[in-house]
């Protein structure tokens, strides 16, 4: 098991056995993340490709002080991917965004409402998931699927941790009141 | 920072995102071939995109440059060419007695065709001290655009001339059209009020200061 440390000075000595390194460490993490974005496998691959091709160009500007290696190439490879969408088609507008405002649910009924383990509510969550924009669905995947910290999240989507538990708040508050119409 | 259980939708984004597709076998290879190809035409790229951005950026900067000055030279007045004297009496011969100064005492004033007597006028010292203190008043106004208005157009119209410059914007203005400016001029000269306290007298020919005409200087 290679550290990250080590596969930066691979980079900077040799650049083949790095990348062999670098590939072989985060590819399939990278990969992964980008293909449950934009859904279809080539353009993941793409995608994922431009990630390390950039992250070797810019090998001098990562600062392992700040972030893990995986958790710099995420971040090249989240900016990349939202570009690539937006190219692709505009973002969907967050589902009846203006109604989560005016719903009335404290922390603890929100938790409990998203808790039932109700077989129908899971499936109609999964649904919903797809329907939400990718920024959202991102967040809910790193947090909730991948187990990463706020504090890893906010510096791969470029957004403060208090900013980044709103959002997650708005995000469940919106998929509450989307289960509720069932 | 309080993780929340949410239990549901944990499931659901297992259920939805856990049969992740694997990287391609053949991804490094590709990877590889695209880092052997695209710096070269990256560079190419970059080369072509400042290239554009410079040309963008001069034919905006002429653009501009184009711009201003077609819009400032409308408000130059030195366009405002008037024709001479002559023309000028005649249009207004009827309703204004225009005088000019003469630097000599007595001179006969050139502007014949102001009078309706056809007889040549001349001045006393008395009117040329009037006349005098008229034009020494009206001289420091009239200096910015003297240089730029013709010999032959009149004092009170470079008064009007004068006023409308400073009132008005070039550039939203009609008096930048020449017969426009003129057709102002002539109206305004025409409405102006006779200013009782500057009367200037007349004398005959004769030289003896028999009071024969009252004429009075227009001052706008």
């Amino acid at each position: 098991m290679k550290t990250d440390k080590q596969i930066v000075d691979a980079v900077m000595s040799d650049q083949r056995k790095g990348l062999d390194l670098m590939v072989g460490h985060y590819g399939q993490e990278v990969f992964g993340m980008v293909v449950r974005l934009v859904g279809d496998v080539m353009d993941a691959e793409e995608l994922t490709q431009d990630t390390f091709l950039r992250a070797f160009r810019s090998m001098d500007s990562y600062d392992p002080q700040r972030a893990s290696l995986g958790t710099w190439l995420c971040r090249i490879a989240y900016r990349l991917t939202l570009d690539f969408m937006k190219r692709r088609r505009p973002l969907l507008v967050s589902i009846e965004d203006s109604e989560v405002w005016q719903t009335d649910i404290n922390e603890e009924q929100l938790e409990a409402e998203l808790s039932t383990g109700n077989e129908e509510r899971i499936s109609r969550l999964e649904e919903l998931i797809d329907q939400l924009p990718p920024d959202e669905r991102l967040l809910l995947m790193l947090h909730y699927f991948e187990e990463r910290p706020l504090d890893e999240c906010s510096f791969i989507m470029d957004a403060s941790p208090h900013a980044l538990a709103n959002r997650l708040y708005r995000i469940r508050k919106k998929l509450h009141k989307q289960l509720q119409k069932i | 920072m309080k993780t929340n259980k949410d239990t549901d939708l944990r499931e659901a984004l297992r259920r939805r995102y856990a049969n992740t597709p694997s990287l391609p076998t053949d991804f490094t290879e590709r990877l590889r071939e695209r880092m052997d190809t695209k710096p070269a035409a990256s560079h190419r790229g970059h080369w072509w995109g400042w290239m554009s951005a410079a040309a963008a950026c001069l034919l905006i900067a002429i653009g501009v440059g184009v711009y201003y000055e077609f819009n400032k030279t409308p408000c130059s007045i030195a366009k405002l060419s008037a024709p001479d004297n002559k023309t000028e009496c005649t249009q207004l011969s009827n309703r204004v007695h225009p005088i000019e100064q003469s630097s000599a005492p007595d001179e006969v004033i050139e502007c014949t065709q102001s009078s309706n007597r056809g007889a040549p006028i001349r001045q006393s010292g008395r009117t040329n001290q009037a006349i005098g203190a008229y034009q020494s008043s009206n001289r420091a106004r009239s200096t910015e655009i003297s240089d730029t208005l013709g010999n032959g157009i009149w004092r009170s119209e470079r008064n009007v001339a004068i006023a409308i410059q400073m009132l008005s914007e070039c550039e939203e203005t009609i008096l930048r059209e020449e017969q426009e400016m003129r057709n102002h001029i002539i109206q305004a000269t025409f409405n102006a009020t006779p200013q009782p306290a500057n009367v200037v007298l007349v004398t005959n020919e004769a030289g003896d200061y028999e009071v024969i005409e009252t004429k009075a200087i227009i001052e706008i």
